[in-house]
């Protein structure tokens, strides 16, 4: 819905709806928004598709959403605001009625009391005065309107008196619940006056209009009134040299527009010029003798003049406003922060990939590390244990074919001792084979395992029957080979949680991760 | 909403700690998924379906590592002995392994990663392709290869590539589709084409699988313009943006400089962070913490001083009352001579009253009513002019956005956007000229006027075209 090509219209309300209504959702979670507003927009679509397709544009759109989005709480603040708002509308126009009726009949009770009404007083009071603030009231918002295309920084202002302080007025007298409300949109004006501003300032123009709508209609009752009940002698008088004739020719331009319709309402000559008094005459007080039938002649060109110099002009301008400040609604309600996002989320499929569950408890590492022995205390250990030269000395156990054994032999720096494999590709009787014949022998046992890899419970299964077997006097060591240092802590930690106090973590140095590869695909062809 | 039954499941298997949650956490664009740098972090299965308005088009299943396969795999070809059972009997050993007492507890995670092959699941089989081959392996793939079910392997190079090669020679050997994948870089079109290889394995994946990547893509289109009307939004209340304090009538602005200064940067730095975390909320990027210099400053000086007066009065405003009313007082005199002065009553009426207003807003701030001010000075910071100011922001935002673009939800370290800031290329001369118009014309109409929204929306066009081309070779390489 682009400004430019809008003409549909909103009301004020709807326009609050939507804030709290979107505030509402914001408090929601993301996934759950997007499905519930998604389901709206679904539930319309199906809508749409039983009119023929026909889709509907995005304030239709954002109606539909606001009938079922908010909450039955929210519902019933939006309403109140309606109801509230209406309730400003009917008091403004309640008071120019009010103000109307009384300048009207204050201007004609003054004036029955000084016998004479003096139809030119009437006439500005009435009808050019009312017609004069139209225009500058238009005025104002024409400055306004030019302000706000203006530069940044500009604020929309009518002739200095901005709306926001009307506003203020205004919202006095609304009760607490709604006014908050309403805040919420005349506080968002405050921030910036950027968006809600043209919505405000027209809201405020309509009112405006209301009271005047309100004033003129007043000053005819009023006079309508003071015609039927009281004797009332309009007359005209001036200072000046004037003749009746261009007074005439004056009033008769005036009533051209209801000319046509009601030629008793344009003054003839003979009215204008019989009813033309002096307060003085030939020199002595000037006794008048009223003839109310051709002093009452004025009466028509006056409620005539009342209605169309100044009642239907405003009715013009109100039917104007309150169009101006739909479309202004609309547009602010449109542009409002969010609404591109629900709009989409409206018209958009729902796209869902993510686990529908939380993740639930993942796998903790335990708290501890085994300790970790160099090469230098293995080796005394081992060599501490004597034997004949030649002789092994101790077992060693090469997981998963993890290392040959030259290539450990020479990372270790002895070849004392008996290599088995176990794990990989070699059985699981194998593997029981293994753990026995160490169980047999003697000294202590080195398992080699490749420290990239993950421990697999399954080594830690074998490792725990291989304790159990040795008894729990023998080292038992754990030769990390390859890896980085995180690797070897994680072995660490993982050792750890078999709660074996005679085991121990030896990092062996050797090639880098990357000739693991090698060493490892070797140690496969030996076997 | 309903799932339709025969919607594709693809249980992702493997090794531990070989990369099967990030895997499922690129795929399912899901930063929730727990992954960690030790083994067995996944304990249990968990589900990441792929729905669109709520029907189910595929189902991503993260499964715990294999932990004992020689010992599933002595007990199923045991079991197999011992019943004379034929190839064809296979699968159902493998239903019977899970069954069978006390399996549950002894082989918990082979048990979990089972049961949705059982269930029917495709094989989604991960492995390292940063470490060699090594036999252990071959007892889990040959338990997958027993469940018979349609199965695609990926090798998932964590930190290097050297042994690809390798393990593309193994893995033929038991799976008939094998894609390199680097699950932390993984791109949208790498992930594109693993999803049609999904649809490959049995018939009919391959229709769900379509529609899935469609609407994948058409979400991601309307990420990408959700990213950019963020960007478009930072930009243009940052170009707004300016910090007020109103004084006394005799107060002197002047000392109000630096706290204003202060302000005006700190308020553009929450700007900057909230625009970041939309962002990253459009993308699913929730959990991402990143590093980034402030805000270097382009502007010394954005002090000015004005006169603020009560009821929103202006100077301008001022100005205008009294041009109209010396032109009107100037009109009287214009028709007392009959229009013998030709309106220079009117004009010079305008003007002298047009400057009396102008010249008069300091002595009307001066003003008392009711002991109190009818107006009084007001020291202003911003907002910027500097034809650079913008294009600074959009470049953080640019590369904040590009960057969140190409990440996949399975990293977890820290985005530093300082250095991909300098990775960032430039502007072509085309975007330049038509974001300095943009620019221009943010600058120049007021927020919430049409022709600022007009601008608006034509900045978000420019911005989500390059964004987009962006995502084709975007700052942040694997």
């Amino acid at each position: 819905m682009d400004a430019g090509r809008l003409n549909s219209r909103a009301r004020p309300d709807e326009l609050v709806a939507l804030l709290l209504a979107l505030d509402e959702r914001d408090g929601q979670e993301a996934r759950e928004r997007r499905r519930l507003d998604r389901e709206i927009g679904l539930a319309v679509a199906g809508t749409a598709a039983g009119r023929g397709g026909k889709v509907d544009e995005p304030l239709a759109l954002l109606r539909r959403w606001l009938a079922a989005a908010p909450s039955a709480s929210l519902r019933g603040r939006v309403e109140r605001v309606r109801r509230s708002l209406a309730r400003l509308r009917g008091l403004a126009l309640g008071v120019g009625l009010f103000l109307g009726w009384a300048a009207a009949a204050a201007l004609l009770q003054i004036e029955v009391h000084a016998d004479r009404i003096n139809i030119v007083l009437c006439l500005v009071l009435l009808v050019a005065l009312p017609a004069a603030m139209l225009v500058v009231s238009l005025a104002t918002l024409a400055w306004a309107r030019f302000r706000e295309d203006g530069a940044v920084g500009a604020r929309a202002g009518g002739l200095g008196l901005r709306a926001a302080a009307l506003s203020r007025a205004a919202r006095a007298m609304l009760p607490l619940g709604v006014r908050e409300d309403l805040e919420r949109l005349l506080g968002r004006v405050a921030v910036g006056e950027r968006l809600y501003g043209d919505v405000q300032r027209r809201q405020i123009f309509a009112w405006s209009q209301w009271i005047g709508a309100g004033f003129a209609g007043g000053t005819l009752l009023a006079t309508l009134l003071f015609v039927v009940f009281t004797d009332l002698a309009f007359g005209w008088s001036t200072t000046l040299d004037v003749d009746a004739a261009p007074v005439h020719r004056f009033v008769r331009a005036l009533a051209t527009p209801w000319a046509p319709l009601w030629p008793a309402a344009v003054p003839s000559f003979d009215l204008v010029e019989s009813t033309r008094h002096f307060r003085v005459s030939d020199g002595a007080p000037h006794v008048h003798v009223i003839d109310p039938i051709r002093y009452g002649g004025w009466w028509p060109f006056l409620v005539m003049a009342i209605a169309v110099y100044a009642l239907a002009p405003r009715l013009l301008v109100l039917a104007w406003a309150e169009h101006r400040l739909g479309r202004a609604t609309s547009i602010a309600m449109r542009r409002t922060p969010g609404v591109d996002r629900l709009l989409e989320r409206l018209a958009s499929p729902l796209v869902e990939t993510r686990a529908d569950e939380a993740e639930g408890a993942t796998g903790r590492a335990p708290d501890g590390l085994v300790p970790e022995i160099d090469l230098a205390t293995w080796r005394r250990d081992l060599g501490d244990r004597g034997g004949e030269a030649g002789q092994p000395v101790g077992h060693a156990i090469v997981w998963a074919e993890a290392i040959d054994d030259e290539a450990l032999f020479a990372r270790l720096g002895t070849d004392a001792l008996r290599v088995r494999d176990a794990g990989g590709r070699r059985s699981l009787a194998e593997d029981a084979e293994r753990v026995a014949d160490c169980a047999a022998g003697e000294g202590p046992v080195l398992v080699c395992v490749r420290a990239y890899e993950p421990p697999m419970l399954e080594l830690l299964d074998f490792l725990g029957d291989l304790r159990r077997a040795i008894g729990p006097e023998r080292r038992l060591t754990i030769a990390l080979l390859e890896g980085d240092v995180a690797d070897h802590a994680g072995w660490r930690r993982k050792l750890f949680s078999l709660g074996d106090p005679g085991i121990a973590a030896l990092v062996l140095p050797g090639a880098a991760q990357g000739d693991a590869g090698g060493v490892a695909d070797a140690a496969g062809d030996a076997r | 909403m309903s799932e339709a039954v025969a919607a594709p499941r693809l249980a992702v298997v493997g090794h531990p700690n070989k990369g099967k949650s990030s895997l499922v956490a690129t795929l399912a664009e899901d930063d929730s998924v727990g992954i960690g740098p030790n083994p067995g972090t996944t304990l249990r299965t968990r589900e990441y379906p792929m729905r669109v308005d709520g029907e189910l088009l595929y189902t991503l299943v993260d499964t715990p590592g294999f932990q004992r396969a020689r010992r599933v795999l002595a007990w199923l070809e045991e079991r197999a002995e011992a019943s004379g059972a034929t190839a064809a009997d296979r699968a159902r050993l493998v239903a019977a392994f899970l069954d069978e007492p006390g399996h549950a507890e002894r082989f918990p995670d082979e048990c979990e990663l089972l049961r949705p092959l059982v269930g029917g699941a495709g094989i989604l089989y991960v492995v390292d392709g940063g470490v060699p081959y090594g036999p252990e392996y071959e007892a889990e793939m040959e338990i997958l290869r027993w469940t018979g079910r349609p199965s695609l392997a990926v090798i998932n190079p964590i930190g290097r590539r050297d042994h690809v090669g390798d393990w593309e020679a193994a893995l033929a050997q038991f799976f008939r589709v094998v894609r390199v994948v680097d699950a932390l870089h993984a791109d949208f079109e790498t992930r594109r084409r693993l999803l049609l290889a999904f649809g490959e394995l049995e018939t009919g994946w391959r229709a769900p699988i379509e529609r899935a990547i469609a609407a994948l893509e058409a979400s991601r289109a309307r990420r990408i313009e959700a990213v950019a009307g963020e960007i478009t939004r930072f930009i243009a209340e940052a170009l707004a943006l300016s910090v007020e304090k109103r004084l006394g009538p005799d107060e002197d602005p002047a000392p109000h400089a630096d706290v204003l200064a202060a302000q005006y940067r700190d308020r553009l730095a929450r700007l900057e962070s909230r625009h970041r975390r939309a962002v990253q909320a459009i993308l699913g990027h929730r959990e991402l913490e990143a590093d980034a210099r402030a805000l270097e400053w382009l502007e010394s000086d954005l002090f000015s001083e004005d006169t603020w007066l009560r009821f929103g009065l202006r100077r301008r405003d001022l100005a205008a009352v009294g041009a109209v009313g010396g032109a009107a007082t100037g009109g009287v005199l214009d028709v007392a001579l009959g229009g013998a002065s030709f309106l220079i009553g009117s004009l010079v009426g305008g003007a002298v009253g047009g400057a009396l207003g102008l010249l008069g807003a300091d002595r009307l701030a001066e003003l008392r009513i009711v002991d109190r001010p009818m107006g009084g000075r007001l020291a202003r910071y911003g907002p910027s002019r500097n034809v650079n100011f913008p294009f600074v922001l959009f470049g953080r935002a640019r590369c904040h956005a590009s960057l969140l673009l190409a990440r996949t939800h399975a990293r977890r370290d820290r985005v530093d956007l300082d250095v991909d800031l300098e990775r960032q290329g430039p502007l072509d001369g085309a975007d330049q000229r038509s974001l300095s118009a943009v620019f221009a014309r943010l600058r120049r109409f007021a927020p919430g006027s049409s022709r600022h929204h007009e601008a608006s929306a034509e900045m978000m066009r420019i911005t989500q075209a390059i964004l987009r081309r962006d995502e084709g070779g975007g700052p942040e390489s694997p």
